[in-house]
């Protein structure tokens, strides 16, 4: 059955359209939740908590866009709010970096790279997640969850110029946050 | 070209978004400037660090234990359409009582006048008793003399206190 279908059998009050829509959604709505927390429990509580929001408010939704597009602006707009309450997570102190590089020593070459990749992804994510939350939200869902310009335009309800200039700008506070941290040995291309 | 406008499409270039006649001028601006091919390599390295190409499934089970909590909120609707409803309401019934208050002090506020025979109506009086009263105490050429000055009143007006 279409997507639109099943929109509309759940707005009539299917459950089990409800529940297919649910199916097909979960893994990108709670890997969205997880790129912004970090924390897979607290991404399963969004996640659930984003479905019930679309829920609720599914009789609203009129096929103005896709309901994709809708359901990644009520889990954008949940999770923004739930930062929000948080507030912002502590930035990541300068040492962890260098334990990062001596711990690999004993270890054969390939899986030292390994864990020095993943560490440094950690890393990343730790500084993005201190950036202001428009920075934030724009930076998880271009380069994390890797989706095109107009999808986050219509996400966001922004201009396809502006998610151009907000990325811009928060591409760039990213790596002077992370300047003295990432590029000892002159920049990304080990990564 | 300026720095600063290679930094910009930096950004569009590692997106893939740059026209080729740009791409082309850009990269012969990185081959010549060794600062803003060491900020195309940090971007480059960052979102190619931090992309996550993979979906992630939830722990098992998401939808069965999402079902019983949309049962409970589903319950809850007709309370929460109510409480909204509600809500909505407060303005509206105040906004009336100050429109309804707002008409009675701004009314009219001159005294109405009154006919004679009304002020009697409205002090309880019958006009046709009073009339028959005052005739039964005069003398006969008294009547015609009241009758002549009545007719020459007309309809006297009496202002009430």
């Amino acid at each position: 059955m279409e997507e639109r279908e099943l929109v509309k059998l759940a707005q009539e009050g299917s459950e089990d359209a409800f529940a297919s829509l649910v199916r097909a959604y979960q893994a990108r709505v709670y890997s969205m939740a997880l790129s912004f927390t970090r924390n897979r429990d607290v991404a399963d509580d969004l996640a659930q908590e984003v479905f019930l929001k679309a829920y609720l408010a599914l009789p609203k939704f009129r096929f103005h866009s896709e309901f994709g597009t809708w359901l990644y602006r009520v889990a954008v707009n949940h999770i923004k709010d739930y930062l929000r309450r948080k507030g912002r997570a502590k930035e990541v102190p300068l040492d962890d970096v260098r334990e990062i590089a001596n711990a690999g020593e004993e270890e054969t070459l390939a899986r030292e790279r390994e864990r020095t990749e993943e560490a440094r992804r950690g890393l990343v994510l730790k500084v993005l997640q201190g950036l202001p939350d428009k920075y934030r939200v724009i930076l998880t869902l271009r380069d994390i969850q890797g989706m095109p310009y107009d999808k986050i335009s219509a996400i966001l309800r922004i201009s396809p110029g502006t998610v151009d200039s907000r990325l811009h700008r928060a591409r760039k506070m990213l790596r002077l946050r992370l300047g003295p941290y990432l590029a000892p040995e002159g920049g990304y291309d080990a990564v | 070209m300026r720095c600063k406008r290679a930094e910009r499409w930096i950004n569009r270039w590692v997106d893939e978004r740059l026209d080729p006649a740009r791409t082309a001028a850009l990269e012969e601006h990185l081959a010549a400037c060794s600062g803003c091919r060491r900020a195309a390599q940090e971007v480059r390295g960052l979102v190619a660090l931090i992309r996550q190409d993979n979906q992630v499934e939830p722990a098992p089970g998401f939808l069965a234990r999402l079902q019983p909590r949309l049962r409970e909120e589903q319950a809850l609707v007709p309370f929460l359409v109510c409480e909204r409803w509600c809500l909505r309401a407060v303005p509206v019934f105040l906004g009336l009582v100050l429109f309804v208050v707002g008409l009675v002090a701004m009314g009219p506020s001159e005294t109405p006048t009154l006919t004679q025979s009304e002020a009697l109506l409205l002090e309880n009086r019958n006009p046709l008793t009073e009339t028959a009263r005052i005739f039964d105490a005069a003398k006969p050429e008294d009547r015609n003399m009241m009758l002549i000055f009545a007719s020459l009143e007309g309809p006297a007006a009496r202002r009430l206190p």
